[in-house]
C-alpha cells in the first residue's frame, strides 16, 4: 500500500504543509474577484457597444460607428485573450504603478465586453417584432418603447447569458499568473514548484474550479427556470 | 441609470484597486500612497524615453520593484505557495533596505520578468539571469553575484543520457523558455522542448517524455534530492554567472544595486544566503 | 379624417403598392378584403406609418404625417389605435398595466386616472377580474379584447384592425367581432384587414377590394357583395362564400 500512502503524502505536502491551503484559498479569492469585476466591466463596456451596433444597423448615415463597433468586436473575438493580456500588460498599461489586477480586470472586461456585447444585441433581437409595433403604434416613442417594453422581456434573454459569461471567465482567468496576479493556477504553479510535483496542486485546482462552476451553473440553472416560469404566470 | 452604471464602474475599479494592495503576490503588502511626484529632474544620460519614464517612476516611489520567477530554487521559489523567498530575494531585501525602500516581490514567468524588465513595468530582475550579448543590448546588468554550473538531468531508470558529452541534437532536451539553457541549445543547433516551468519539464523527464534536462546546478540538485527517480549527470554542460537586470540605461540604480552586491560578496553573505536556501 | 395619395411602397424589387388614392371619412367603417399577398395589410399599416411609404402621402385630421416628424408622427399614433393578428400584449406586464402603460408614460393622465379608465373599459367587456393577470393566463379571444381595451385607453379618434381574428381558435371569433360591432355601434371610425365576411357584410359602411397592390373595387356591402363588378372579385367571392 505505499503507493497509496505516497499519494496522501504528496496531497498533504500540496495543501496541508506550511498552510499552503490558504494560498488555494487567496488564489481563487482573486480568481473570483477578477471575473466578478471583469464582467461588470464587461457589462458597462458591453452595453454601450451592443447600443451603438443596435443603432447603426439600422440607421444607414451611422456607417462608420458600424465598421468600428464590427471591427473592436471581430477584433476580440478573433484574437486569443493571452495575447491581449500580454498586449495590455506590457505594451499599453506600461506605467510602473499601474497594478497587475487593474490590468487583468481592465483586459478581461474589455474582452468580455465583445461577447456581452452580442449577448445583449442577440437578447434584444429575440423580443417579437411586435411587441415594438405595439408600443410605439400607441403613440410610445423608440426610445420609451426600448425601456419599458423591450428591455425587461430582452433582461430575461440576457441575464442567463451574464451569467455563463461569468462562468466562462473563471476559467478563463486562470492565464493571469503571467502577469503577476497570484490567483489560484499561480498558487497551484508556486507549490508545485516547491514541492517538486505538479501533480496535486494541478488537481486540487482542478477540483476547486469544477466545484465552483458546477455549483455556479446549477444555480444559474435555477435562477433560468425562475425567469421562465414568470412568463406564464 | 447612466449614473448607477458609472457609479459601479467606479466601485469596480476601487475595489480591484483596492485588492491589489492586499493580495497581489509581493512579499510586503505595500501600503498604497502613490505620493506626488516631485518635480527634481532626474540626470537623464541615456536619450530614450522609456528610460525616462523608467528613471522618474523608481525616483519617486517609496517601493522598489523586483520581478522574478518563482520556479528557480534556491535563487526563488515559495515555500506556502503564495510568498517568494530565496537567494535573489535575500539580496533584493539587502538592495532596498540600503536605498531606504520597500522591496515588492512581482512573480512571472521568466521571459516576462525580462520584458517587465525592459518595459519598466519593474525597477530590476532577478531570477538567475546570466548575461549574455544579446541581453546587454535591451538591457543593462550589474556586477555577476553568482556562478552557475549548467548541468544535465536525467531520468535515472530511463538511461537516455550516460554523460554531458554525449548531448547532441537527436536527443530530446528539456530547457526553460528563455533562460542561457535554452540559449546554449539553440546556438548548438539543437531545438530544446522549452517550458515555461522547471516543474513540467521535470514531470516530463520522470514520465520518459523527455531525455535530459539541461539547467542550473543549484535548482537541479534541489529538483533531484525531492525526485528520487531523477539524477544530475558529472560534469557541466557550461558554466554561467547570473547578474541582476535593469531597463537600459538606468545607471543609478545600477550603481546602487553594484555597491550593495560588492558589499554582499565581500563579506561572504551571498554564500551565506545560498546555505540558507539549500540547507532545509 | 385620413387622406391617402398616391401611395407607393416597395419592398426591395417587390412592388406592393400601387398608386393607391382613398379617403377614409369620420365615422367611417371601412372593411378591406382581398387575397394574401395583395396588399391590405400593407396598406393599413402604412397608414399610422408602421410601414414607411416609398412615395406618396398621408394626410391624417389636416396634417400631411409623411412629411412629419418622428415626434409628431408619435404624437399622431395616439390617435390612430390599432389592433394586431397576434394581439401583440405585453408579456411582462399585468393587464392593467398593458392598458395603462402608454397613458401614464406620455402623461395624459395620471396613474389612478388611467386605472379608473381602464377598470371601466374591463368592466364593460366583461374582463374585469382578469386585471392583475397576465397575458400568458389568458385565451386568445380574452387576449384581441385586451388588445382592443389597450387601444381605446387612448382616445382613439380612429382604429386600426389588423386581421384581428386571423390567429384565433374559431370559437374565440365570435367574442371579438362581437365588441368591434359594438364600437360601429357607437361610431368609432375603423378600418379592417379581415376575412370575416359575415362582419363586413353586417358592420361595414363601405368594403374595398384590393388586389395586386391596387383598390380595385369598392362599395356598399350590400352591392359588393350581391353584384360584384370586378372578375378577380367574382372569383374571390366565389371562393370565400
Amino acid at each position: 500500500m505505499s503507493w497509496f500512502q505516497d499519494i496522501i503524502d504528496s496531497f498533504t505536502a500540496a495543501f496541508i504543509e506550511k498552510d499552503r491551503y490558504l494560498a488555494y484559498f487567496e488564489g481563487f479569492k482573486m480568481t473570483l474577484l477578477i471575473s466578478l469585476f471583469a464582467v461588470i466591466v464587461g457589462v458597462v463596456i458591453g452595453m454601450i457597444v451592443a447600443i451603438l451596433k443596435y443603432t447603426s444597423m439600422r440607421k444607414k448615415g451611422l456607417w462608420l460607428i458600424k465598421l468600428i463597433t464590427d471591427l473592436y468586436i471581430g477584433i476580440i473575438r478573433g484574437t486569443p485573450v493571452y495575447v491581449q493580456l500580454l498586449i495590455i500588460y506590457y505594451i499599453i498599461l506600461t506605467s510602473r504603478d499601474t497594478p497587475a489586477i487593474l490590468a487583468a480586470v481592465i483586459c478581461f472586461g474589455i474582452n468580455s465586453s465583445a461577447y456581452v456585447a452580442e449577448i445583449i444585441r442577440a437578447g434584444i433581437e429575440a423580443v417579437d417584432k411586435g411587441q415594438t409595433e405595439a408600443g410605439r403604434s400607441l403613440g410610445l416613442s423608440g426610445v420609451t418603447t426600448m425601456i419599458f417594453i423591450v428591455m425587461p422581456q430582452a433582461i430575461k434573454n440576457i441575464l442567463p447569458a451574464l451569467g455563463n459569461e461569468f462562468i466562462v471567465l473563471i476559467k478563463e482567468t486562470a492565464i493571469v499568473g503571467t502577469i503577476t496576479v497570484m490567483d489560484v493556477t499561480k498558487a497551484a504553479q508556486n507549490i508545485g514548484m516547491s514541492t517538486y510535483n505538479l501533480l496535486p496542486p494541478l488537481i486540487i485546482t482542478a477540483i476547486m474550479y469544477f466545484v465552483v462552476v458546477m455549483v455556479l451553473t446549477k444555480l444559474l440553472a435555477i435562477f433560468e427556470r425562475r425567469l421562465a416560469q414568470s412568463d406564464r404566470r | 441609470m447612466k449614473k448607477g452604471i458609472a457609479l459601479l464602474l467606479v466601485a469596480a475599479m476601487t475595489a480591484a484597486m483596492a485588492a491589489c494592495g492586499n493580495s497581489a503576490n509581493e512579499t510586503k503588502a505595500p501600503a498604497a500612497d502613490t505620493q506626488a511626484e516631485t518635480s527634481d529632474v532626474q540626470d537623464t544620460e541615456a536619450a530614450d524615453t522609456a528610460a525616462d519614464t523608467q528613471a522618474e517612476a523608481s525616483g519617486d516611489s517609496d517601493k522598489l520593484i523586483m520581478v522574478t520567477e518563482a520556479g528557480f530554487a534556491p535563487y526563488e521559489y515559495t515555500e506556502d505557495g503564495q510568498t517568494v523567498v530565496g537567494v535573489d530575494v535575500d539580496i533584493a531585501n539587502a538592495i532596498a533596505e540600503a536605498m531606504g525602500k520597500e522591496l515588492v516581490v512581482q512573480n512571472t514567468t521568466f521571459d516576462g520578468a525580462l520584458l517587465a524588465v525592459q518595459q519598466g513595468k519593474a525597477d530590476f530582475a532577478a531570477a538567475g539571469i546570466s548575461v549574455t550579448e544579446e541581453r546587454e543590448k535591451v538591457m543593462d546588468f550589474s556586477v555577476e553575484y553568482a556562478t552557475s554550473k549548467q548541468v544535465v538531468v536525467v531520468n535515472k531508470e530511463a538511461g537516455r543520457v550516460d554523460s554531458v558529452d554525449a548531448l547532441s541534437g537527436d536527443l530530446v532536451i528539456g530547457v526553460q523558455t528563455g533562460t542561457v539553457a535554452d540559449y546554449y541549445c539553440q546556438d548548438e543547433g539543437w531545438t530544446p522542448k522549452a517550458y515555461g516551468k522547471f516543474m513540467e519539464a521535470a514531470m516530463d523527464l520522470k514520465n520518459d517524455k523527455i531525455d535530459c534536462i539541461i539547467m542550473d546546478a543549484l535548482p537541479a540538485e534541489e529538483m533531484v534530492a525531492a525526485n528520487d527517480d531523477l539524477a544530475v549527470l558529472d560534469g557541466e554542460v557550461f558554466t554561467d554567472r547570473y547578474a541582476i537586470a535593469v531597463q537600459k540605461g538606468n545607471q543609478e540604480l545600477l550603481d546602487q544595486i553594484n555597491a550593495v552586491l560588492e558589499q554582499l560578496i565581500a563579506d561572504g553573505k551571498i554564500e551565506e544566503f545560498t546555505i540558507n536556501h539549500t540547507t532545509k | 379624417m385620413i387622406d391617402v395619395k398616391h401611395l407607393n411602397k416597395s419592398f426591395g424589387d417587390v412592388h406592393v403598392l400601387k398608386d393607391i388614392t382613398e379617403t377614409i371619412e369620420k365615422g367611417e367603417k371601412v372593411v378591406i378584403i382581398g387575397p394574401s399577398g395583395s396588399g391590405k395589410s400593407t396598406f393599413l399599416r402604412c397608414l399610422n406609418l408602421m410601414e414607411i411609404p416609398t412615395s406618396g402621402e398621408i394626410w391624417f385630421e389636416g396634417k400631411n404625417i409623411t412629411a412629419s416628424k418622428s415626434k409628431e408622427v408619435d404624437i399622431l399614433r395616439r390617435k390612430m389605435g390599432m389592433v394586431f393578428q397576434h394581439f401583440n400584449l405585453f408579456p411582462h406586464l399585468t393587464i392593467l398595466g398593458n392598458i395603462t402603460l402608454a397613458p401614464v408614460r406620455l402623461k395624459l393622465m395620471t396613474k389612478d386616472e388611467a386605472n379608473k379608465k381602464a377598470m371601466a373599459l374591463l368592466e364593460r367587456v366583461g374582463l374585469a377580474d382578469k386585471a392583475n393577470a397576465y397575458p400568458a393566463q389568458l385565451s386568445g379571444g380574452q387576449k384581441q379584447r385586451i388588445a382592443i381595451v389597450r387601444s381605446l385607453a387612448m382616445n382613439p379618434d380612429v382604429i386600426l384592425f389588423d386581421e384581428p381574428t386571423s390567429a384565433l381558435d374559431p370559437e374565440m371569433v365570435g367574442e371579438v367581432l362581437d365588441l368591434m360591432r359594438q364600437l360601429a355601434d357607437e361610431g368609432m371610425t375603423m378600418v379592417v384587414v379581415t376575412h370575416e365576411m359575415g362582419f363586413a357584410r353586417e358592420v361595414a359602411s363601405r368594403v374595398l377590394f384590393m388586389d395586386e397592390g391596387r383598390i380595385v373595387e369598392q362599395n356598399t356591402p350590400k352591392e359588393f357583395f350581391e353584384s360584384p363588378q370586378n372578375p378577380r372579385l367574382k372569383e374571390f367571392l366565389s371562393k370565400v362564400l
